[in-house]
């Protein structure tokens, strides 16, 4: 609930339309004319495509815009999934590996794929020691850039991030 | 808002460091039209810029501005120049970077590449080894960072990719920089900023490192040359049409023997003889030359093998100060390293009866500048000539002497 309600503060729309469905346990957003979008990538999607927010942010090419598609159903499936250490780690050390020649999941700027897996990462990074963040180096030095986006991260709370080398002979 | 106009000749790295920051700041600049060597030398430039130089910049306020990191400052803002002085004192550092452990190094390399410069083999080697530290340095750096200060991109980031441009573009092929994954990302996502992209365009990675380019070496500085001796009358226009002869000349040499021409020694014709050249230049270097080298020489020197040459530089007028002809004796000797083996001079003599330029393209880029007069070894004058250049004592025929270089 939280990461849709900051992404649509972020592409500003009214967070009024956003609710909970208690029932079936899942997000519904709701326009004036009555009509709904339930799910958060749906929702998700449904945003960032309907604001005038630049469209790096969306994808420009048709690539782009399946890549960053990939990485929402990536956090479905495999971050929100995950309940297990070992599925935890599989992933993190997918990311990882993956960041290590990029800046962003997609392209190169901000996207949606880096602002969903920043939320979806928050909590799981919040909890890791400093010997772990060193540890996945990439993965680190990519949140770090991304929380400082002050629009990005809104009320989540700033996590510390060591730019020195603290542990030797760690491999990263 | 800052703005105003700015003077430079196109594909400029160093305005670029200047007219990406104005598109951070979304600052808008004038290009003057400009025309290098034209428009850097009117006097209406120069009461400006004294320097002659660009990237120049004029304010909309009629401040003058020359150095590229000056302007870039001028137009940036907040987020570029710094938010405190603790960023500010960081991306200064980084600028300093690029300029001091970067730039000069990458000249080095680069522009024997485009044929700009000569190429000197040690020169280059010694670039690419500052260029790799340089490179570790950034990388480690950048292993715990998205950017050189700060989250954010600041001019730090925008001057040092604008000092590795050329690199990137031209030597620094996948495999050179396959171990610096950090400045690859970093650099990669700069470029591809549209912030960069407006200014220099899509950035075309280098794919197979560049190499010594000697026929636009030639070309360039042919053209060079023939310009030049437009505007200076003088005794010029008669050198120009001897440079193109031999140039072809050693064109049609180069298909000939091309397959085996590396291994060849251009002295290989001539015979042995018993002449020790490395002893003569132990001698030289390590005793009196009076008393012990030119005794030696004379002792040994045979004229059938060897010949002895005295050479002047043809545009003397051209050499107003020491410093310049230092670098252009410099330069020569650089350019000749290969003769080093057999042969010796200040006042010359080598292996074989002719010129030995011709025996090697690779000898021929600027010997024709130079007067060469083969002397008689028999003769008083050459022997009294032959003191003098080589103990750097008398009169040299009534030149004034200010300090000798000896090729050895």
């Amino acid at each position: 609930m939280n990461d849709l309600k900051s992404l649509a503060t972020y592409l500003n729309f009214p967070v009024a339309k956003l609710s909970l469905d208690q029932k079936e346990k899942i997000l519904v957003w709701k326009e004036k004319d009555g009509k709904t979008l339930r799910g958060l990538i749906s929702i998700a999607k449904y945003l960032s495509r309907n604001s005038s927010h630049h469209k790096q942010f969306t994808g420009e090419s048709i690539e782009e815009r399946a890549a960053i598609d990939q990485w929402l159903e990536y956090r479905l499936n495999n971050i929100d999934r995950a309940h297990q250490e070992k599925d935890t780690n599989a992933f993190i050390k997918d990311i990882n590996t993956y960041l290590e020649d990029k800046v962003y999941f997609v392209g190169h700027q901000l996207s949606l794929a880096d602002f969903l897996l920043y939320y979806g990462l928050h909590n799981l990074i919040r909890d890791l020691t400093f010997y772990e963040k060193q540890k996945y180096m990439h993965l680190s030095r990519w949140f770090d850039n991304v929380q400082h986006a002050e629009n990005v991260r809104q009320t989540q709370t700033l996590i510390p991030f060591q730019k020195n080398i603290l542990y030797t002979g760690s491999a990263h | 808002m800052a703005t105003g106009t700015l003077y430079t000749y196109p594909d400029n790295f160093r305005a670029f460091k200047a007219q990406i920051a104005a598109e951070y700041s979304r600052t808008t600049i004038k290009l003057a039209s400009f025309k290098f060597g034209e428009t850097n030398q009117t006097p209406d430039f120069l009461s400006k810029f004294p320097l002659g130089k660009v990237p120049a910049f004029v304010t909309a306020g009629g401040d003058c501005i020359f150095e590229s990191n000056a302007i870039a400052h001028f137009l940036g803002n907040t987020q570029l120049r710094g938010k405190n002085d603790k960023d500010a004192s960081f991306i200064l550092q980084w600028i300093n970077f690029g300029d001091n452990e970067i730039l000069p190094a990458s000249c080095t390399w680069v522009y024997p590449c485009l044929g700009i410069v000569q190429y000197n083999k040690t020169e280059t080697e010694r670039a690419k080894a500052q260029v790799k530290k340089a490179l570790s340095v950034l990388d480690n750096y950048l292993l715990t960072r998205t950017y050189l200060v700060g989250e954010r991109i600041t001019q730090a980031d925008i001057s040092v990719a604008c000092n590795l441009l050329s690199l990137y573009k031209y030597v620094l092929d996948p495999k050179f920089v396959e171990s610096f994954t950090n400045v690859n990302r970093w650099f990669k996502t700069l470029v591809n900023q549209p912030q960069f992209k407006k200014v220099i365009g899509d950035f075309k990675f280098c794919e197979k490192m560049a190499e010594f380019d000697a026929k636009k070496y030639q070309e360039l500085h042919g053209k060079a040359d023939g310009g030049k001796k437009e505007k200076k009358p003088a005794d010029k226009p008669k050198a120009q049409p001897k440079k193109e002869k031999p140039a072809k000349k050693d064109d049609d040499e180069d298909d000939d023997d091309a397959p085996k021409k590396n291994e060849k020694d251009p002295f290989a014709p001539f015979p042995a003889g018993k002449f020790n050249m490395d002893e003569f230049k132990r001698e030289y270097s390590n005793k009196d030359t009076l008393e012990f080298a030119l005794p030696y020489f004379w002792k040994n020197f045979e004229k059938d093998n060897y010949s002895i040459w005295y050479c002047e530089y043809k545009y003397n007028s051209e050499l107003a100060k020491i410093f310049m002809t230092c670098n252009l004796i410099g330069g020569f000797f650089q350019r000749v390293e290969k003769l080093r083996k057999n042969a010796f001079g200040s006042v010359w003599f080598w292996k074989g009866p002719k010129l030995a330029f011709e025996l090697s393209p690779d000898w021929q880029i600027d010997y024709e500048s130079y007067e060469w007069k083969k002397l008689d070894p028999t003769t008083p004058e050459t022997k009294k000539m032959v003191e003098e250049y080589w103990s750097w004592e008398g009169d040299f025929g009534g030149k004034k002497f200010n300090q000798g270089k000896i090729f050895k």
